[in-house]
């Protein structure tokens, strides 16, 4: 029963959050809704020809960090060029500065530890749900989390560290 | 606040940031028909809407109904703002596991529900409102005419004035063929031919709640549309016996009637629908969206086997037949025109 309606409404219902969801992944409106767009053509490629996946948002999600991965691997240059070029967290809300900062750390991390904490701390999807949109075993989702926060701890520590000395440094 | 938490917050926050530039369906409907012209186009094939008058079978997958011909008095006739529900049943190509789908149509046509099954929004009781807007059908509509909802059960899903539509097998199938030659803003398939059209609307309304004396009308008209092969003990995805109604058929938009064949099955004794199979009938390959590859399908891969398990009418959206309560998340819903 793939309808062209009932897309529209599946569209309608979730780009917004899969641009978010790119957004987090790349850091750039651009190519977040670049990714949005391209992996809602697949989705709707694959709802037209096999039917309707059995949750669709999933798919969509799936092929979303799928493809930003593959993408990642085709051209690390321009990516990292990405990384460096991030929105400037120009707001003078000091909670979402904070935000800002942590978020940029997580998108230090090696790729699947960044998607891994996404999916779980923004998708809230459970690990074994997420090991079925990375395809990978629940045990590796596991300890990419773990390294991941442990990671992000110890960046966040450096930080800290590093406002306190530049503090007492001041004259 | 551990970091977890924060984590949490600093997602939420950073991900207000991302834009959403106006136009993103423009853009996708412009991305779809560059990379995917092929499968893009045929949206109502399969679109299991409904149409009006008379309205008699409260079918249930579980009864064994009777071959009544007749209309049953006895069944009441659905009222506007009840509800439509039907069940399918889906097994698909690729491996993966069979699934059910559920859709709540409205008997007006004005609405329609789906159950939300996000782990993360059913958690909390909720009703999701929507519109929609109402579009064209593809083949449009004569200059002047305004969009109309139509109503989701019987022949009025389709024909303007349903009580001038003969209920004899010619004269039906005549009046079908009348239709999809000149759908004036009917919800018609895209077919690559008239008999194509033809047969995959009645399929669509096989799929709906139709008078018994229409359902077996369209059973026999089905077996005179040229290239239309009738086959004795097919087995739905349910595993259900029946006669299957097999041809060529645009499943996938226009052209595709030259790769895929629909079959149709149903219960020869009272002529319910019992489920549909695509079939790939000749090799062939669909090319990858933006991308140098493509998916190769093979001479009789089945593509996607479904199986209506229930239709019934029900007081309430996201309501099941024979319960009382509905389920907890659901989204409505609304047409709207102009």
């Amino acid at each position: 029963m793939a309808t062209e309606e009932e897309f529209r409404g599946f569209f309608a219902q979730h780009y917004e959050r899969l641009c978010r969801l790119g957004f987090l992944l790349t850091g750039d409106p651009a190519q977040a809704e670049e990714l949005a767009q391209d992996a809602l053509v697949r989705t709707w490629r694959r709802w037209r020809l096999v039917g309707k996946p059995d949750n669709p948002e999933t798919y969509a999600r799936k092929v979303l960090v799928n493809r930003h991965r593959s993408l990642l691997r085709r051209s690390l240059v321009e990516a990292r060029y990405l990384y460096r070029d991030r929105p400037n967290a120009g707001h003078s809300d000091e909670h979402r500065e904070d935000a800002i900062v942590l978020w940029a750390a997580t998108r230090r991390l090696p790729m699947r530890q960044q998607a891994v904490l996404v999916l779980r701390y923004y998708e809230d999807l459970s690990e074994a749900e997420i090991a079925g949109v990375l395809g990978i075993p629940v045990g590796t989702v596991k300890t990419l989390a773990r390294r991941g926060l442990a990671r992000l701890r110890r960046s966040l520590d450096a930080t800290t560290q590093g406002h306190t000395l530049s503090s007492k440094e001041r004259p | 606040m551990t970091l977890e938490e924060q984590l949490q917050d600093a997602y939420e926050r950073a991900a207000q940031l991302a834009a959403v530039s106006p136009g993103a369906y423009d853009r996708f409907l412009r991305r779809r028909a560059r990379h995917g012209r092929r499968v893009a186009a045929a949206g109502l094939a399969l679109v299991a809407v409904l149409g009006a008058a008379a309205l008699v079978a409260r079918q249930l997958p579980q009864e064994r109904e009777p071959a009544a011909p007749a209309v049953n008095a006895a069944e009441p006739t659905p009222r506007p703002h009840q509800w439509v529900y039907s069940r399918e049943l889906r097994v698909e190509h690729g491996g993966r596991k069979p699934f059910t789908t559920e859709l709540w149509d409205r008997v007006d046509g004005r609405k329609f529900a789906r159950p939300i099954s996000d782990r993360r929004v059913a958690r909390a009781q909720e009703v999701r409102k929507e519109r929609m807007q109402l579009r064209a059908s593809p083949q449009g509509c004569p200059p002047g005419q305004p969009l109309r909802i139509r109503p989701a059960v019987g022949l009025g899903r389709w024909f303007p004035d349903p009580s001038a539509v003969p209920t004899d097998p010619d004269g039906l199938l005549a009046a079908v063929y009348q239709l999809v030659e000149a759908p004036t803003c009917a919800p018609i398939p895209v077919g690559d031919t008239v008999q194509d059209r033809a047969f995959m609307l009645i399929d669509g309304m096989l799929q709906t709640l139709m008078p018994a004396e229409v359902r077996a009308a369209l059973y026999q008209a089905l077996a005179k549309i040229p290239g239309v092969t009738v086959t004795q003990g097919a087995t739905d995805a349910a595993g259900r016996r029946g006669v299957a109604f097999s041809r060529a058929a645009a499943i996938e938009g226009p052209g595709s009637s030259d790769w895929l064949r629909l079959e149709i099955m149903l219960d020869p004794n009272t002529h319910r629908y019992l489920g549909a199979r695509h079939v790939v009938t000749r090799d062939h390959v669909v090319p990858d969206v933006g991308g140098p590859g493509g998916t190769r399908f093979r001479t009789g891969q089945v593509l996607v086997s479904r199986a209506q398990l229930a239709l019934a009418v029900v007081d309430a959206p996201c309501q099941r037949p024979g319960e009382t309560t509905t389920c907890a998340s659901y989204v409505e819903t609304t047409w709207v025109t102009g």
